[in-house]
């Protein structure tokens, strides 16, 4: 089996190979010319002479044919030199330390919170005996289904922050106050749920649902009832642990789903990740920032695609066969 | 699933991404979202009989007034311009571009999944793989780099929200093309010497129809959803042309101080579309088993 789980983490390089090279084709064809802006930092703010963008053009290798220069701009984003930021004119790289972990806590937190309410809401939808609380639970999914992450931000806004101040309505900490870990806590708590509530919870609650109802009246799961198992041991461990499998293999792209939500989370609850920074870097047309960002939070959904898939391999041992429809 | 475990409801077993979650298909339901997607067409279509006023002119005499206010059933903005004017200008933009963005997006999945069924072995590989690959991709943050790069125009929201959401339909397509080629009907055209593109056309694509019908309708509420997402981020349809998403984001500061309104109508709208779009959707019949992956 060593070389079947191979094949997952070299599809996962060549994903990383083709979102690199999107990046690079973004990076490539933003309006401006490198060479021209580096000339006006130079002289401060003159207009650089044709000719002397032209030399410049020919040293930084921009007249080179693609292959050359997405080769070097790759080598260099591996080093850790993503560019100099048109903004602020620091490395990209250091603006993204100063960001990215930010939106890790957030997304963390999201996906903790998103992942075990669904596990919570799928089980109860798939084991109650009573319609109404189905119904109710199928209701609420719906409605929430409608609801794009931004809604769902701005309705926990005005609800808690607004209307109500509960809750603070964004940043990290008071104003002029350092951050502190029940402060942070408070100005995770909206945030962190509209990032987790937005309209792809239900999906995750109806796998849940899907993969331990059918389950339920299973015959081993019958003879495990009658063997007179404890109701906690049947549903852990003949309806939990088989039926769970298409959840787990969904999470990966549940992490993407949810991270693509960062940036209006971000902008909505000015939090200082890098949602908030891409948005900020799009509206000033800061190339080589943004495509930075996008870099990062493409390798983060790759990595979690992967981490997600490994997991199922564990759990289930036909996923290792390399069959698609094992699951 | 054991062998001789009882057959799951059809309606339990269907899970289809993002707008999977939907009422089990009852009348009432349907009716009303067909209601109310036909009076949204028909407000957004007939705009300028509802209204005398100029979406983008302002009014300084006319600022901040509450909904119910003289001439302006909806109260008007900062800076005078009539939110009912604006709502419907809005719905035009929106349901536009929600409705070009999903019929170029399936009409693309239908050509790409078409050619991978009837493509050589290896062309067929590399479309598969492709769509996999982009279907494991963030496509909305590329969405919004592709925006900030060639800057805010309603042309390439929907080539954008076209470009990334393809893979879906084409997948499904080339499922049940692949399934239909070797059914006996499908030999029998063959046989009778018709040539490849006449056997797609007249035999292979009527029957991949229905589940693409159905993903189709549910493309058009994700392409709803995108666009107001983009534009709510000031990376979508221009900021001087009203989009339910633009209202949001010049309404989004007046949240905190008071004017609900102005943030509760452009959202009640865009979830009402979703809804019924996802409503009308789910009555459609869908593909078998799961679908969508995002």
């Amino acid at each position: 089996m060593p070389l079947r789980i191979l094949r997952r983490p070299a599809t996962a390089a060549l994903v990383v190979a083709a979102l690199s090279a999107v990046c690079f084709g973004l990076l490539d064809a933003a309006p401006g010319d490198p060479a021209a802006s580096v000339l006006e930092s130079r002289s401060g703010g003159r207009p650089p002479s044709p000719a002397a963008v032209a030399e410049l053009r020919g040293e930084m290798g921009l007249d080179d044919p693609p292959p050359v220069r997405y080769w070097r701009w790759a080598s260099h984003a591996v080093r850790g030199d993503l560019g100099t930021s048109y903004m602020s004119g620091r490395p990209v790289t250091d603006t993204l330390g100063d960001t990215v972990p930010w939106t890790l806590l957030l997304t963390a937190a999201a996906i903790l919170l998103s992942f075990t309410a669904a596990l919570a809401v799928g089980l109860v939808a798939a084991l109650t005996r009573r319609a109404w609380l189905r119904r109710g639970i199928d209701l609420l999914l719906f409605a929430m289904g409608g609801m794009p992450g931004f809604v769902v931000a701005l309705l926990l806004l005005y609800a808690f922050a607004a209307a109500t101040h509960l809750m603070p309505s964004g940043g990290v900490s008071r104003p002029g106050e350092p951050v502190t870990a029940y402060g942070l806590l408070a100005h995770l708590a909206l945030p962190a749920c509209a990032l987790a509530f937005g309209h792809h919870f239900g999906v995750y609650v109806r796998l849940v649902e899907n993969g331990v109802g059918r389950l339920r009246d299973a015959p081993h799961v019958q003879n495990a009832r009658v063997r007179g198992l404890p109701r906690r041991t049947v549903v852990a461990r003949h309806l939990m642990r088989p039926g769970l499998v298409p959840f787990t293999a969904r999470l990966g792209v549940g992490v993407g789903t949810l991270i693509a939500g960062v940036y209006a989370t971000e902008v909505i609850f000015s939090w200082p990740g890098m949602g908030r920074e891409a948005i900020t870097a799009a509206r000033a047309q800061d190339y080589p920032l943004l495509i930075a960002i996008v870099l990062v939070t493409g390798l983060i959904v790759i990595a979690a695609n992967l981490a997600a898939e490994l997991i199922v391999a564990a759990l289930d041992p036909r996923a290792r066969t390399g069959r698609a429809d094992a699951a | 699933m054991p062998p001789d475990a009882p057959a799951p409801t059809p309606a339990a077993t269907r899970v289809r991404g993002l707008l999977a979650v939907r009422l089990r298909p009852r009348r009432p339901a349907l009716i009303a979202a067909v209601a109310v997607l036909a009076a949204l067409a028909l407000l957004a279509v007939l705009a300028p009989l509802f209204t005398s006023l100029d979406p983008v002119a302002t009014d300084t005499s006319a600022t901040s007034l509450k909904p119910g206010s003289p001439g302006h059933p909806l109260g008007t903005d900062l800076l005078g311009r009539d939110l009912w004017t604006r709502m419907l200008y809005g719905a035009r933009t929106s349901l536009l571009v929600g409705l070009t963005a999903a019929a170029i997006t399936v009409g693309l999945g239908l050509l790409i999944g078409g050619l991978a069924a009837i493509a050589p072995r290896w062309l067929d590989g590399l479309i598969a793989r492709t769509a996999d690959v982009l279907l494991a991709l963030p496509l909305l943050v590329i969405v919004l780099a592709l925006a900030a790069v060639a800057g805010p125009s309603l042309g390439l929201v929907v080539a954008a929200i076209a470009l990334t959401s393809w893979m879906p339909v084409a997948l499904i397509v080339r499922a049940e093309l692949r399934s239909r080629r070797e059914r006996l009907y499908v030999r029998a055209a063959y046989a009778l010497g018709l040539s490849r593109w006449q056997v797609m056309w007249r035999h292979l694509l009527p029957g991949a129809l229905p589940p693409v019908a159905s993903i189709a309708a549910f493309e058009v509420g994700h392409a709803v959803l995108t666009e107001s997402t983009l534009s709510f981020l000031g990376l979508g349809v221009p900021p001087n042309r009203p989009s339910w998403g633009n209202l949001l984001t010049e309404a989004q500061s007046h949240l905190l101080t008071g004017e609900w309104y102005t943030v509760a109508i452009p959202a009640a709208a865009v979830v009402a579309t979703i809804i019924a779009v996802n409503v009308v959707a789910g009555a459609v019949a869908g593909p078998s088993g799961e679908g969508r992956t995002w």
